[in-house]
């Protein structure tokens, strides 16, 4: 899995935008609202201009209110009470008043670099799994992957799974190898698409390393809809702050113009990415595709990651597993071979030609001898 | 392939060691030399077993052809722009690569296990030589490091066994003091590592013409020792000796071409007779070996104890 683990970056001149900052990107998908608050005042500093048209308010007359102004008393009274009980700032159906109306909208909140993020993504036009049922949605898909015996037959499993619950057309999983190439090792597909991706390989540079970090740190990315136009957020700079919004744990945040312009040359229009993380490192992903706009509710996109989640885990042991099983198999070999009392150290030319001969070399004896492989060994004269 | 095919990657990986060990599935990414054996090994596990260029274990692999598929052509995967702006491949299309020159990559419990085989040669070589220096001092308590003879101590303490055996089964023995003739002047003219040389012969040539159950020792400088246990005058010692005489004086190449030729004096010494301990059954032989050199050399002489006598008369 790991042949191109040393492999060279094939392009090092382009490394350089690579490290481009995609977090302070300035703007947001135009399916949502950002408000970013001082605190303890919760006041908002920074927002996205779409309270316009949105809202029907004026976004540079929010600047410098309290956020009740957008909650509403009732509220904003929960909110504040969260906040200031350092409650976890979870996902919550708000109803939020608009020009007269109400707009059903996922409030979800979290803090980062010193700012208290607030964004509140439209419910309507959600493909959305309500009601809720753990049952069904994971409890099944847990068995089910539990009982999976071999791990390719897991890989495929969860693809399956995902795209059932997420109804994006296609969905990899997606893995790395040492040096960040991609391969697509499962492909699970509607009925009418073809299989397109499995058993190919997508270079490091695809996911570069600052969108790695950030897949690291957030369970999942989705983009709505690759030809919706972003949303400024104004101001660009934060007063308090003085620096630019990080959105790096933003659910709205806007993909780099660079990433857009990949998904239409894959001819994708909205996707979702979800992290699978294994042993606290970025093992793969689990990249949903949709040929037209897609986007999931908060708590169908929940429901997703948790699974998952799950998923890594059932990775995780089994990778943790293979891994103590074959340690435990090479270190009683070595055990083994550490009590015989002499070993007899030929000269590098007789150990050549010993090993032209493969049986003479292997696992068997050494542990770490590939069988296709050769010893040499040099002994100076002492 | 030949070690010497590989020493400039196996430079490479010694530079590039951590904790003594360095690993690397593209040797060519090394050393261009090793595209020239690639197929027969592209990868590399090396385990330095010494300090600097000394000692190591590697492992190599071979080449691991392999067809990837990758989604567009991964050499454009991203370009910049006009505007210096960078920019995605438009084509995700299946293309097909050809990957040579690399081997299969060494997995971590590989390198792992690697670790504890280089501990293990490591502690390996330890004791080895731990045994080695062990057996160089049990050698030296007991042998003459120049000619492989018993030593001084051992000669004696080998004469103790002799005669306590020789007690118990009323036997004789016979102490022969061999010393060289003129071995001074040989060495002073034709140097020490001549000098060394026909020790080295002389000692050899002597332990032929004995038997497995005799014993020969140096005492130090041109002196020897030889023990006959269980022989006497009646017995064949006199022809010993006699084919000893022979031995010793045919000639020596020595470095530069040079023959030398030597001949020894021989005093003999016999228990019961002459002496009963092995102190004095040595004395009495070098006294025995004495008179021979006043009277020439290239001979020998049983000791008499009416001639010691007189000698201790005159000399006390």
């Amino acid at each position: 899995m790991d042949l191109l683990a040393e492999r060279v970056n094939p392009l090092p001149n382009l490394a350089e935008c690579a490290r481009e900052p995609i977090q302070i990107i300035g703007h947001i998908q135009p399916h949502g609202l950002l408000f970013a608050l001082s605190e303890p005042d919760l006041i908002i500093r920074q927002v996205s201009i779409n309270v316009g048209t949105l809202l029907k308010m004026s976004p540079e007359t929010l600047l410098g209110c309290s956020i009740e102004s957008v909650l509403g008393a009732q509220q904003f009274e929960t909110f504040r009470s969260q906040v200031l009980n350092n409650e976890p700032l979870s996902a919550k159906l708000l109803r939020i008043p608009a020009s007269g109306q109400l707009l059903e909208m996922h409030c979800i909140s979290h803090r980062y670099d010193g700012v208290l993020i607030v964004e509140l993504d439209l419910a309507q036009g959600t493909h959305s799994l309500e009601p809720i049922e753990l049952d069904s949605h994971v409890q099944i898909p847990l068995t089910r992957m539990e009982l999976a015996t071999e791990i390719p037959e897991l890989f495929r499993l969860a693809a399956e799974e995902i795209r059932r619950l997420s109804g994006f057309d296609r969905v990899m999983v997606y893995r790395f190898d040492k040096s960040w190439i991609g391969e697509v090792i499962a492909e699970a597909v509607g009925a009418t698409l073809p299989v397109l991706y499995l058993g190919s390989r997508f270079p490091e540079s695809d996911i570069p390393a600052q969108a790695r970090q950030l897949f690291l740190m957030n369970p999942s990315r989705s983009i709505a809809d690759v030809a919706a136009i972003p949303v400024p957020i104004i101001p660009e700079i934060g007063p308090v702050t003085g620096k630019p919004l990080d959105l790096t744990r933003s659910a709205l945040r806007s993909a780099a113009p660079i990433h857009l312009k990949y998904l239409r040359n894959m001819e994708v229009q909205s996707s979702m990415t979800l992290s699978i993380v294994v042993n606290h490192h970025l093992w793969g992903l689990m990249a949903c595709h949709g040929g037209g706009p897609h986007r999931l509710d908060q708590p169908t996109r929940s429901v997703c990651e948790l699974l998952v989640q799950i998923f890594a885990s059932q990775v995780t042991l089994r990778i943790n597993n293979a891994a103590l099983q074959s340690r435990l198999t090479s270190r009683g070999t070595l055990e083994k071979y550490g009590r015989r009392r002499s070993v007899r150290i030929i000269g590098p030319s007789r150990a050549l030609s010993k090993c032209s001969a493969p049986r003479f070399v292997g696992s068997r004896r050494f542990g770490v001898a590939h069988r296709r492989s050769h010893i040499v060994s040099r002994r100076n004269r002492d | 392939m030949t070690e010497e095919l590989l020493l400039p990657v196996i430079a490479r990986l010694q530079s590039i060691s951590a904790r003594g060990i360095a690993s690397s599935n593209m040797l060519a990414a090394l050393d261009p030399s090793a595209t020239s054996y690639a197929s027969e090994a592209s990868g590399a596990l090396y385990l330095r077993l010494t300090e600097g260029t000394g000692d190591y274990l590697l492992l190599l692999r071979r080449e691991l052809v392999e067809t990837l598929v990758w989604a567009g052509n991964p050499d454009k995967a991203d370009s910049l722009d006009e505007s210096g702006r960078l920019r995605p491949r438009a084509s995700f299309a299946a293309w097909k690569e050809t990957v040579r020159g690399y081997s299969q990559p060494w997995s971590d419990l590989e390198l792992e296990n690697a670790s504890f085989v280089r501990e293990h040669l490591l502690r390996l070589r330890e004791s080895e030589k731990l045994r080695k220096s062990e057996e160089q001092i049990r050698y030296l308590a007991k042998f003459d490091p120049l000619t492989g003879l018993l030593n001084r101590h051992a000669i004696n303490v080998k004469l103790e066994q002799c005669v306590k055996q020789a007690e118990s089964d009323h036997s004789q023995i016979v102490v022969l003091f061999v010393d060289l003739d003129h071995f001074k002047p040989i060495n002073d003219r034709y140097g020490h590592a001549a000098g060394d040389r026909i020790l080295k012969i002389t000692a050899k040539r002597m332990q032929h013409q004995v038997r497995s159950e005799d014993c020969a020792g140096r005492l130090g400088g041109d002196e020897f020792i030889i023990i006959l246990p269980g022989l006497s005058l009646e017995t064949n010692v006199l022809k010993v000796v006699e084919r000893i005489l022979r031995t010793v004086e045919e000639p020596i190449e020595i470095e530069g071409g040079a023959n030398v030729h030597v001949t020894a004096s021989i005093g003999l010494s016999r228990y019961p007779i002459d002496a009963t301990t092995s102190e004095a059954l040595i004395s009495r032989s070098d006294m025995a070996m004495y008179r021979v050199k006043e009277t020439g050399g290239n001979a020998f002489n049983l000791f008499r104890a009416d001639v010691a006598q007189d000698e201790n008369n005159t000399t006390g």
